[in-house]
């Protein structure tokens, strides 16, 4: 076709030609070719040439297929809905059945007889034992792919109904379950998937049933971890307080500011505990003065030694050698102690003469670099809402709580015993629990958040502190192994074998991530199965563990989110955890930052590196997979589809990965919880305000004041806030005033008595973080998936633009040393 | 009037200057204010509870006068714009004054008479504003009372006079319910805090969970005739009164609120 002037009578597609040709600025005898050029790129006025122009044209290109590729999206998902009706249908029948299973009646019968029959010797076994040949039968049994379909529909309609009982029985059950469909999927993996015709297929195809079989070792090991979460309560106190035990609370710190610090003290000095049996030390390894003068003006010891031999570990056990107190409470200098901790703690010492330690939760009060960057503080549970929440109450039902560096209180005999805190490896903590353990003391863990701190600020500080713990748990298994070392019981040693296994998760993971390039690159069938086979056996599997830990993890982990976190994750802790089994010395200890800010948006290159490749290499095999569909593997469309779905997968976590290295901005130094608590407003005129605190930190409060007040920034006031039903009154000046009714107050300077007024009402009471969880959105696997892909693509477009903006820079760098020489 | 259709509410302090005037004004307002019919009557000779309620200027014309002259003391009943009912103490001359102390030293009944006499609305809830105990008023008003109200303030004086209320409260009836409310609390005060803590020493349970703060609006309200309320709602006196008024509007809207009295009152003795 060649755009000729058109003969007089198709006068309307003359006029449409022009208007065209103005409109593309092409004159309207050019070639076609011009006019498809044109099409795809703008004519540049001030004529800085072809490179820009067609960048420019690709540019609006990329931008064309983007808009396609997420217009097939949304139409794919919409088929998908539609197509997903009859499963809808299916739950909302089995939801119905659920009301007429009278869970309570059965639950009598059932005690009513069992009871009795289980009391019989070997009964208990023979259950077992018969319970257990049942499952092997079903996990061996070979199917056809209409046996193993049934398989995944019966199994999924039970767990259907057994998901919306009450009580720990139905939920035993459905991680049964899961575990049956896990483990009729790994039997099936092992006979009937592993025939390879090339040694490298043979190869990666092992490789990758390695980083399976790991994963369900590490299924198993947490079902039994987490079968029966003891939820211990808070023991009361027995005896005058005269009688009860001497306490040294120690707060060590290297190099945090005495901002952080002072905070921590203040706090542990408001405990509620007798004044004559409470000892507060700061550990310092800083050897500071300010902190000594700090620590004399308040009343408390200030310790410092000549090396910092240990690090952490160290400096306890140098304290630990200058003090005497029974129990010992240990702050990470952050973590800031509720005035209540004491008295709720210290009752299972006095109750349990075995008990060696109580632990809390490490609560933290600001978001971590993962909610920040992600946006979902306090809406998700985070990385450490699982193992507070859920991991550390499953180990206390063992007796196999770990001791977690903070925020716990430690009986000193025992501690001497094991020769203070362990100093062999980077995670003292765990170890010390460890040896305590081994020597046959109890633990306890209390899940009520007694104690709050900050977490850590940057996205690489987050990371440097995960592979310091990963490298530390490395360490324990190789040097002081929980499976076989003395002392334990065989659900001790899963307990802390799972806690170690945990960190190995990074290499399988890059398995994970890598795996279905084998077949899109290289066409290597790393798993001898149809398709289709496949796709029955792994679906049971991945549907049961995803609804029975939506069930049991939902209020502690939200399903995909854990995906995320080990993401990230994954690239940092192979290398040290591996390191660490090769060579357990090899490492050195590096103190978390804390308190820092990070005050303009940036990109972390260094930190998402890795990611960077991971992505560009799945998006090269997913095109490469698009070919195998439609061009070069059409005899196996469904293997192609499977890999592109993997693929597909991986790119999403992969993206989701990426919008955590994209910092964003943090506004303030001090970190303001957010709250709700009752306040007044005292003006100078003698007025007082009624008020609502929805903000504190140690510098200021945020008000929300009712309508009618009229206040003018500089003006002096002062601030009323509660601890019980103490008032106690601060003075403020007004920093920031909003239509809205929200002021920002600045507190003036505060004496000590007030500054330890305020961390009473505010850190330090006894039910400040008693609710926090209660803003946690309830886990919906399918709507989270939905959150993590928008995450997953504003992670690309954050990663694009850093990448286009580094590009463009590059660019005109490259041009400007390239016309110099012209000029 | 008989004993179970009316509940008189006994505003009494030992000292002066706490503030019963003004709370009496403001809960017999929010009570209204939830439907439930109020008289508040003025015991105290200095008058002002009409202030408190709207009056412009202190009444002129009061129960006293008429009760000295041996007529109907209801004659005096006002109501204002918020629909409490008022019985002024009016202004009454010394003679007067001579005459009505003497009735109320020879028939310790004379407030009880005069209360069964009134003709108010079934349910209505009757505030005694009373001058300072040991007045004689106050002890008839105490004794005639269903709820007594004790106001207290954050202050050594106030702490110094827990016997003499103790004693006073060991005379109540059995199934008369007492608390004690704080008023005029300013918390960056360090000598009311220590006060408060005294006092909560002091009395235990018996005392009110809602402090009232002093607060220059509650004078302004009054100079304007109107109540913290209706001018500035936002206020932390508003809110702590509203407190309280929902504490008495729960003890009057419970059905039967005699046996628990008993026990809250041993505690303080």
């Amino acid at each position: 076709m060649k755009a000729t002037p058109a003969p007089a009578p198709i006068g309307l597609l003359q006029h449409l030609q022009a208007g065209l040709a103005q409109l593309l600025e092409v004159p309207i005898n050019a070639p076609w070719r011009l006019w498809l050029w044109r099409l795809l790129v703008r004519p540049n006025p001030t004529g800085t040439g072809f490179l820009v122009a067609s960048a420019a044209g690709a540019w609006r290109l990329l931008g064309a297929l983007g808009w396609a590729l997420g217009w097939l999206l949304s139409a794919v998902g919409t088929l998908l809905y539609a197509t997903a009706w009859p499963i809808r249908l299916a739950m909302r029948a089995l939801d119905r059945l659920v009301p007429h299973i009278h869970i309570e009646a059965t639950g009598r019968w059932a005690n009513r007889w069992l009871t009795p029959m289980l009391a019989w010797p070997g009964v208990q076994w023979l259950m077992v034992g018969s319970g257990a040949l049942a499952a092997v039968v079903v996990m061996t049994t070979p199917f056809n792919w209409m046996g193993q379909a049934l398989f995944l529909v019966l199994v999924w309609a039970l767990s259907m109904v057994l998901r919306r009982l009450p009580g720990r029985y139905p939920t035993l059950m459905l991680a049964t379950l899961s575990l049956l469909a896990m483990g009729r999927y790994a039997w099936w993996r092992v006979t009937a998937s592993l025939e390879f015709d090339s040694p490298m297929e043979a190869a990666l195809g092992y490789g990758l049933l390695l980083a399976e079989a790991y994963t369900w070792l590490v299924v198993i090991f947490g079902f039994i971890q987490t079968a029966w979460p003891l939820k211990r309560p808070a023991a009361a106190l027995t005896g005058a307080p005269r009688d009860w035990p001497s306490v040294d609370v120690f707060i060590p710190t290297y190099n945090e500011p005495l901002a952080v610090v002072r905070t921590t003290v203040l706090a542990a000095l408001a405990l509620n505990w007798p004044s004559d049996k409470l000892n507060i030390f700061i550990l310092d390894d800083g050897r500071r003065e300010e902190f000594r003068e700090f620590a004399e003006s308040v009343g408390v010891v200030h310790i410092t030694r000549s090396d910092n031999r240990h690090a952490k570990a160290g400096n306890l056990n140098h304290a630990l050698g200058l003090t005497s107190g029974e129990l010992i409470a240990i702050f990470d200098c952050d973590h800031i102690p509720t005035k209540s901790f004491l008295t709720r703690v210290v009752g299972w010492f006095q109750r349990d003469p075995q008990c060696a330690m109580v632990q809390t939760p490490h609560h933290f009060f600001s978001p971590d670099p993962f909610e920040r960057n992600l946006g979902t503080f306090r809406r998700v549970p985070n990385e450490g809402a699982l193992f507070y929440g859920l991991i550390q109450d499953g180990n206390d039902f063992w007796n196999a709580t770990f001791f977690c560096g903070s925020c716990a209180v430690i009986r000193r005999g025992p501690l001497m015993e094991v020769g203070g805190i362990a100093v062999e490896t980077v995670t003292e903590d765990a170890h010390t629990a460890l040896k305590l353990h081994r020597l046959g003391y109890h633990t306890a863990y209390i899940n009520h958040p007694l104690a709050a701190g900050l977490a850590t600020e940057s996205l690489s500080a987050h990371v440097g502190q995960r592979i310091r713990w990963a490298r530390g748990m490395a360490q324990i298994f190789r040097t002081d192994n929980p499976f076989t070392g003395p002392g334990l019981s065989l659900w001790q040693r899963i307990c802390y074998t799972n806690a170690m296994l945990h960190f190995f998760f990074g290499l399988p993971r890059l398995v994970f991530l890598t795996a279905p390039m084998a077949f899109l690159f290289f066409e290597w069938h790393i798993i001898s199965a149809s398709a289709i086979m496949i796709a029955l056996h792994v679906m049971p599997y991945i549907l049961q563990s995803n609804i029975a830990n939506a069930h049991l993890q939902g209020k502690y982990r939200h399903t995909f989110w854990a995906e995320v976190y080990e993401t990230v994750l994954a690239w940092y802790v192979t290398w040290p955890t591996t390191v660490a089994l090769i060579n357990p010395r090899i490492g050195s200890f590096n103190v978390t930052a804390k308190g820092g800010l990070v005050d303009e948006p940036y990109f972390d290159w260094t930190i998402s590196r890795p990611y960077t490749i991971l992505v560009l290499l799945n998006l090269l095999a997913f095109g490469v997979g698009l070919g195998r569909l439609f061009f070069w593997n059409t005899h196996e469309p469904l293997t192609v589809f499977f890999n592109l779905l993997w693929t597909a997968y991986s790119v999403l976590m992969l993206g989701a990965a990426l919008g955590v290295s994209s910092e964003s901005r943090q506004v303030r130094r001090m970190h303001r919880v957010s709250t709700r608590l009752p306040a007044t407003l005292m003006l100078e005129d003698g007025q007082v305000l009624h008020a609502q605190c929805v903000d504190f930190s140690m510098t200021g409060v945020g008000l929300q004041l009712g309508a009618g007040a009229s206040l003018v920034v500089g003006q002096k006031v002062h601030v009323g806030l509660w601890h019980g039903r103490t008032e106690c009154a601060f003075p403020a000046t007004i920093a920031l005033e909003r239509s809205s009714g929200e002021v920002g107050l600045q507190f003036d300077t505060l004496g000590k008595s007030q500054q330890i007024d305020l961390v009473q009402c505010t850190f330090a009471r006894a039910d400040a973080w008693q609710n926090w969880s209660d803003s946690h959105t309830v886990d919906r696997p399918l709507q989270g998936m939905q959150e993590i892909a928008q995450l997953g693509l504003r992670g690309y477009r954050a990663f694009w633009k850093t990448l286009s903006g580094d590009a463009r820079q590059f660019a005109q760098h490259a041009m400007k040393r390239h016309r110099t020489p012209a000029r | 009037m008989s004993a179970t259709t009316v509940h008189p509410i006994a505003i009494v302090s030992p000292l002066g200057g706490t503030g019963c005037t003004t709370l009496t004004a403001h809960l017999a307002t929010l009570l209204t204010a939830r439907g439930k019919p109020c008289l508040a009557i003025d015991l105290c000779a200095q008058n002002m509870l009409g202030r408190h309620l709207g009056m412009q200027q202190a009444a002129h014309a009061g129960w006293a006068s008429l009760a000295a002259q041996e007529q109907w003391w209801g004659e005096a009943a006002l109501r204002n714009s918020d629909a409490v009912d008022l019985l002024p103490f009016g202004m009454a001359g010394t003679p007067e004054l001579d005459v009505l102390q003497r009735a109320w030293s020879l028939t310790p009944q004379w407030l009880c008479q005069r209360l069964e006499a009134l003709e108010v609305p079934v349910g209505s809830a009757i505030f005694l504003d009373t001058p300072p105990w040991p007045a004689p008023l106050a002890r008839q008003a105490l004794a005639a009372a269903r709820t007594v109200l004790i106001v207290l303030e954050a202050s050594a004086r106030a702490c110094q006079a827990q016997p003499l209320m103790a004693q006073a409260l060991a005379l109540l009836p059995s199934d008369t319910y007492c608390a004690i409310a704080i008023n005029r609390v300013d918390p960056r005060r360090p000598s009311q805090r220590s006060a408060l803590e005294t006092l909560r020493a002091q009395w235990g349970p018996l005392l009110l969970p809602y402090a009232v703060h002093e607060d220059e609006n509650i004078a302004q309200a009054c100079a304007q005739g109107t109540s913290v309320f209706s001018r500035t709602p936002h206020t932390q006196s508003a809110h702590d009164l509203q407190g309280v008024g929902q504490w008495l509007f729960d003890r009057l809207s419970a059905p039967a609120a005699t046996a628990a009295p008993a026990t809250t009152r041993e505690h303080s003795l």
